[in-house]
């Protein structure tokens, strides 16, 4: 039957060739992406597993003196708490001025750039910075001026938090500004042809907008953040410190105890790296050292998952706007 | 740049182009068909109304196909609002045609008095009108359709004159009566296919212009 | 009796070396629609924003003449943009509504007014959505997302927006070229309805669609005025040949 519909017998093969074609890509792509995938549940697995006898209340939440990581994570907590307050505001605001107040010159163009060549520094070098900058010149000046005794011209949670909030600042700022530019024009148009001032429109029509691109941003710093060690390293981490760095703030009748940011502290990505390379004993303090893995790969997880929902909930919005 | 419309138009003028001939030659056998070698001409006129008719038919089709499927605005509308009316006007034409070709038909020989009454000079302006119109027409000129109001005049004036003189020949020679009226007839006829040439200068008028100049005053003809 | 509500005195639009207006000169009259026709790139975008000065917020934009609302020169240094805006209101060729509630949305123009009574705000959204005939179909949806209405819901919605601010002047760009026939006509009527109130200028390609609502035509063409006149004379017999030629879709 002569039916041009049907398969001619040369055509047949020549359909086979192609799919054999696209059959190994194929596999390619899904072996790589599989194995992939395999490596990191092996890694979890194993340390969860190696972690698993050592975690419990106690080891969570005690201190170092009894085997506890409690002071650690707290250090990890505050220094990113304090991170977050120096590099939010300056790096949101640089960024919203960069993207809807700068006009296109050249002086635009270096920002961005010295932007870009900040994000590439390495983090010893930061540390180094911290060190020599917050540590040796301003805080010493700073007690000369305030004359309240060795306060900040040593090293401590709050030149370590500023270090790292310096590392993670072009991070805030690139994700702001690319959350920012993403924004269509047509927003601002319909807010600018109803009375708005800019400052209006940025605060009422951008931002709420762009708030969860910028939340995204600043969960993978403090992501970031809580993994660094050669920030931390010469900034008043420690590997011991029995007590919570806390001091009272004496108001009469009761005291509120707050974060003490002059003291020095515990952190754990620090933890990992003393355990491993500085311990005396390394077979005895494996569990220890797996309990501390555990917990910041954890911590690390949580963070970023939350930086996805909220990448996803930013392009939702995106694809609403655009749709329509 | 050839526009959907434009082929439309196309169909339109080459069928209102048709109908003109038609209708030219309807008025031309008519007006022959009194000399005695031309007698048969009178029975082609009779009969060819059908196709006249048809014409007409297909005309306002595509008028109406055109205002329907495209909205014409400007020079487009006025185009088609003149051809749906050129085109009732020569079909009038071609009725008028037939009545002649009637007259014709039941004058049986050419009386003797056509010669006192310029009936042949009647004939020949009128002929000449309905040219001139459809030349105005084809090659859109308004300037003819203004020349053309003044010649209905002259139309109308000889026509009155022979009438003039028909009743007093009907007077002197009451044999001449029956013939007489018929030729009365004949000269209205001439007179009606006058004023549609006319009507046709003034649509080509309104197309080019787009200014009607219908309706005007008819300047006073004195008696004599 | 018509007023002049809008006065364009020789004016030329600029976008740094590019000239998009040339010369215009010509007066929108209050309570009528006014639409600005030609074919793509010939200004009519241009003319339109130069009416609520949203032509300043693209770089290298400058203006030389004058156009007056109501007597007054709005390019003059002393005025209130922000003000301007809210008198001139604009809709836009896609319905941009925020990626708020239908309620946010719509009270916004007031908010940044400073109206914050809420019961004030309600009447507000009220009437402009009345006016722009989508009040019975949102009033028990003004918590949803308004990207769940149909295009041409969205854009009636944009239009009540802008109601909201209590414009005098409606400029809508196109404001129904991305919708269906019978959002289109929706917007048609609302537009003649509308024109009991405002003044309206609309810029629009559709041919037909000028012819039906406007009161007067404006053929613009590279940057020129060719013709402004009432909508009858324009598409019956324009004075000027290019007009015809554009009407009747020899170009363009």
């Amino acid at each position: 039957m002569n039916n041009k519909y049907l398969l001619d017998d040369s055509i047949i093969n020549k359909t086979f060739k192609l799919s054999k074609q696209d059959f190994w890509g194929m596999f390619i792509i899904k072996f790589t992406t599989y194995l992939i995938f395999i490596l990191f549940l092996a890694i979890i697995l194993f340390l969860y597993y190696n972690g698993s006898e050592i975690i419990s209340r106690k080891f969570l939440f005690s201190s170092p003196i009894n085997n506890g990581i409690g002071v650690a994570l707290f250090g990890t907590i505050a220094v990113c708490i304090i991170m977050i307050i120096f590099s939010v505001p300056i790096g949101v605001i640089s960024a919203i001025y960069l993207v809807e107040y700068a006009e296109n010159s050249i002086l635009k163009k270096i920002i961005k750039m010295s932007i870009n060549n900040l994000a590439g520094v390495p983090s010893i070098v930061f540390g180094l910075f911290g060190l020599g900058f917050f540590v040796l010149i301003l805080g010493k000046n700073l007690d000369e001026v305030l004359n309240s005794g060795l306060l900040f011209g040593k090293p401590s949670m709050l030149w370590a938090s500023a270090t790292l909030a310096i590392l993670v600042l072009p991070t805030i700022i690139v994700t702001t500004m690319e959350a920012l530019e993403r924004i269509p024009d047509t927003q601002r148009e319909a807010a600018y042809a109803l009375g708005a001032e800019k400052w209006q429109v940025v605060k009422k029509v951008v931002l709420p907008q762009a708030a969860p691109g910028i939340l995204t941003g600043i969960i993978l710093s403090v992501s970031r953040g809580m993994g660094e060690v050669a920030p931390v390293l010469f900034l008043g981490c420690a590997f011991f410190i029995p007590n919570l760095p806390l001091a009272d703030l004496n108001l009469g009748l009761f005291s509120i105890p707050l974060i003490n940011p002059a003291e020095q502290f515990m952190f754990l990505s620090y933890n990992v790296f003393i355990l491993s390379t500085q311990s005396i004993d390394l077979r005895s303090s494996l569990p220890y050292l797996y309990g501390n893995v555990v917990i910041l790969i954890t911590l690390v997880m949580i963070f970023n998952s939350a930086a996805i929902y909220y990448r996803y909930k930013f392009r939702k919005t995106l694809q609403d706007i655009n749709r329509s | 740049m050839e526009r959907p419309i434009d082929i439309q138009l196309e169909k339109l003028r080459v069928k209102l182009l048709k109908m003109c001939s038609i209708v030219i030659e309807q008025l031309s056998f008519a007006l022959n068909s009194f000399s005695p070698e031309y007698k048969h001409l009178a029975d082609e006129v009779i009969n060819n109304d059908l196709n006249v008719d048809k014409y007409d038919n297909k005309i306002e089709k595509v008028c109406q196909k055109i205002f329907a499927l495209n909205n014409p605005v400007a020079i487009d509308l006025r185009n088609i609002m003149s051809a749906l009316k050129i085109n009732s006007n020569l079909e009038r034409v071609s009725d008028l045609s037939v009545n002649i070709a009637r007259i014709s038909k039941n004058l049986h020989s050419y009386p003797a008095f056509f010669e006192r009454l310029n009936i042949n000079e009647i004939g020949k302006l009128t002929k000449q009108m309905l040219d001139y119109s459809i030349d105005a027409y084809i090659h859109s000129d308004s300037e003819k359709s203004i020349e053309l109001i003044g010649i209905d005049d002259k139309l109308d004036l000889m026509v009155k004159n022979a009438t003039t003189v028909l009743i007093q020949i009907m007077k002197e020679t009451p044999d001449n009566i029956e013939s007489g009226i018929l030729t009365y007839a004949l000269l209205q006829e001439l007179e009606r296919i006058g004023d549609h040439s006319t009507n046709i200068a003034e649509e080509v008028y309104f197309i080019v212009n787009a200014e009607s100049i219908k309706h005007r005053v008819k300047p006073k003809i004195s008696d004599n | 009796m018509k007023e002049t509500k809008i006065k364009i005195k020789n004016v030329s639009v600029y976008f740094g070396y590019l000239q998009a207006l040339n010369n215009i000169t010509l007066d929108i009259y209050d309570k009528r629609v006014t639409s600005i026709i030609g074919p793509s790139g010939c200004g009519k975008t241009s003319l339109l924003k130069s009416f609520n000065r949203m032509n300043e917020l693209i770089k290298g934009f400058k203006l030389k003449g004058q156009i007056f609302i109501d007597d007054t020169d709005i390019y003059k240094k002393n005025i209130d943009v922000i003000n301007l805006r809210k008198l001139v209101g604009m809709v836009f060729q896609q319905a941009n509504l925020f990626p708020k509630s239908i309620y946010e949305n719509l009270t916004f123009a007031p908010s940044i007014n400073g109206i914050k009574d809420k019961t004030r705000l309600n009447e507000i959204i009220e009437n402009a959505c009345t006016l722009s005939g989508i009040w019975d179909e949102i009033k028990d949806r003004l918590k949803d997302n308004p990207y769940n209405l149909s295009a041409g819901q969205q854009q009636r919605l944009c239009i009540a927006r802008l109601l909201t601010a209590d414009p005098d002047i409606l400029l809508l760009d196109e404001p129904a070229s991305a919708l269906d026939p019978i959002s289109t006509n929706k917007i048609e009527e609302l537009i003649y309805e509308l024109k009991k109130k405002y003044t309206i200028v609309v810029v629009t390609h559709n041919m037909q669609q000028a012819a039906r609502i406007s009161d007067y035509i404006a053929f613009l063409y590279m940057g020129q005025l060719i013709e402004y006149d009432k909508t009858s004379k324009i598409f019956t017999n324009p004075a000027n040949k290019q007009t015809e030629d554009y009407i009747t879709g020899r170009f363009g």
